[in-house]
């Protein structure tokens, strides 16, 4: 038996809370779809989440598998995948 | 060894897929790319299986000579017949030579700055419209669609077939609706699609108010209000009548910019559009930019839509295959004659959009001192105008002492508004025939680790 978290099928989680996927799903749509807008604090901390939605402003970043600025709106939501809010832009 | 008949199209929307479409027909080797790991660009984004003319479902039945390489951004034009792209998935750069080149790169919603527009839960029009027809999802359950324009109307339909209760507040009054009912009747697809819109959004009761904006919205972590008030014809507020609605998005549709950042590093003329406030790349009739052997196609051109960029791809890449001596004289004239009648035909309720829902300057006086001008360097309004002094009011100026367009989209969102305010608050007069900001290489951010010499070297 494995004692690492364990990850439902269909699921990522987002800082250690579940959140379903769905086929097709960006990671902004599965979080968006559990009413979740706040993806990370700007540079004076402000809460930011989505805005363009097609990859061009760079204000939904979160870190996914341990890589940071990856860009919610854009990027396919994979089961299992780790992803942290919170980060601020570089 | 090149018998110049290699073509390279960017971009894989309405545009790009007619240009590959027809220039491969013609006897052209075509490599189409686009950023999306989906063709169809942003108007078909979630509806790729569409039956409507131009999309990526024709496009794969009938163009399948193209090379079409998805998920892959260009990065930078290091000279003429070569373009650097990043590959997403292999998360490699690399460069792809031609002979000749098509830019279809579209456009974005355009960024406006009014108090509150970082809050969570205040998206673009176009952003909201993608979410709500590729993934079923919205920003908020209770939304303003805010801005001008009848794709007000097309994104109001888009979120309240989800379930959303969806109002719209038109900017402009509705006399510049009702300007277009003369040619809206005689375009039948326009007509037809319109019916549907008011149709529905009756239906699920969609209010529509004109000569209204949203001029300020509020919250701590998300939206949760937004004040809206009656403006007067150059959109400026009208004293006494704001009021205060809770929702928990907003919408902001205030029609779209052109994406020139590959047009401008590879030096293609511009022209600046006063009236529209937005720049555009110069093309002569066959759709060749000033550069050779480069042409240009679809939203960058003029903000036309999808039926004007249908016509304007299939002539582009017609006229590169011209170009390249696969077509001859008297074969382009007889394919391109239709495809300029079409363009004429469509550009009527193209041209009445454009001369209908400008933005106004009232626009450009929503924000306060301490709204966010810049949203990745988190530079305010007070920021820049304190930036400003002893300078001469240009948006370099205030780059150079603040940093606002020099975060990680490059300006993208701020410099249009910059520049607009800038005009209307200081007189700035923008130049007309280059934008008044430049995006270095790489024109995305790309992993260090994806150059060559990254991993070579490792």
């Amino acid at each position: 038996m494995t004692t690492a978290p364990q990850v439902e099928d269909g699921a990522l989680t987002l800082d250690g809370k579940r959140v379903a996927v769905r086929p097709g799903d960006t990671i902004a749509a599965a979080l968006l779809r559990q009413g979740i807008v706040a993806l990370r604090h700007s540079r004076t901390g402000e809460a930011r989440g989505v805005f363009c939605g097609i990859g061009i402003c760079n204000e939904c970043l979160v870190t996914v598998n341990g890589r940071p600025n990856v860009r919610a709106c854009v990027t396919p939501a994979e089961a299992g995948a780790v992803v942290a809010t919170g980060r601020a832009s570089p | 060894m090149s018998d110049g008949r290699a073509l390279l199209v960017v971009g894989g929307g309405p545009a790009g897929m007619a240009a590959a479409r027809a220039a491969s027909a013609a006897g052209l080797r075509v490599t189409l790319v686009d950023e999306s790991n989906r063709l169809g660009g942003q108007y078909f984004r979630g509806r790729q299986d569409s039956r409507e003319p131009g999309s990526p479902h024709a496009f794969a039945a009938a163009a399948t000579g193209v090379r079409v390489l998805l998920g892959t951004v260009v990065v930078d034009a290091p000279r003429a017949g070569a373009l650097t792209v990043w590959n997403q998935a292999s998360d490699h750069v690399e460069e792809i030579a031609h002979d000749r080149l098509v830019l279809a790169t579209g456009a974005y919603d355009r960024p406006v700055a009014i108090p509150g527009w970082t809050l969570p839960g205040v998206v673009t029009a176009g952003g909201a419209s993608t979410l709500a027809k590729a993934h079923g999802v919205a920003p908020g359950k209770r939304l303003l669609v805010a801005g001008s324009g009848p794709f007000l109307l097309s994104v109001a339909d888009d979120l309240s077939a989800k379930g959303c209760m969806v109002e719209i507040i038109e900017a402009s009054p509705w006399r510049a609706s009702a300007s277009g009912l003369g040619v809206i009747a005689m375009d039948a697809e326009i007509a037809r699609q319109t019916a549907g819109y008011l149709a529905r959004l009756a239906t699920r009761r969609v209010r529509r108010r004109y000569g209204t904006m949203v001029t300020a919205i509020h919250g701590t972590d998300r939206v949760e209000a937004a004040t809206v008030e009656q403006v007067d014809r150059d959109w400026r507020p009208i004293s006494g009548t704001a009021r205060m609605i809770s929702v928990d998005g907003v919408c902001l549709g205030y029609g779209f910019v052109p994406q020139l950042e590959l047009a401008q590093a590879i030096g293609c003329a511009l022209e600046r559009d006063d009236v529209s406030a937005n720049y555009f790349v110069r093309v002569d009739a066959g759709m060749r930019t000033s550069t050779s052997e480069v042409y240009a196609a679809g939203e960058i051109t003029g903000l036309g839509g999808k039926r004007v960029a249908l016509a304007q791809g299939e002539g582009a890449g017609l006229t590169a295959a011209l170009d390249a001596g696969a077509l001859d004289r008297a074969n382009y004239d007889v394919r391109i004659a239709p495809v300029i009648a079409r363009l004429r035909q469509v550009d009527r309720v193209a041209d009445w959009i454009r001369r209908a829902f400008v933005p106004r300057d009232g626009l450009w006086s929503c924000a306060t001192p301490e709204t966010t001008l810049c949203r990745c360097e988190d530079i305010t309004h007070r920021a820049a105008e304190a930036g400003l002094a002893g300078n001469p009011p240009t948006p370099y100026a205030v780059k150079t002492a603040t940093r606002a367009g020099m975060g990680l989209c490059q300006g993208r969102i701020c410099s249009p508004i910059l520049t607009e305010w800038l005009r209307v608050r200081h007189g700035y007069q923008p130049p007309s025939e280059e934008r008044p900001w430049r995006i270095r290489p790489p024109l995305r951010p790309v992993p260090l680790g994806a150059w060559p010499a990254h991993k070579a070297n490792p």
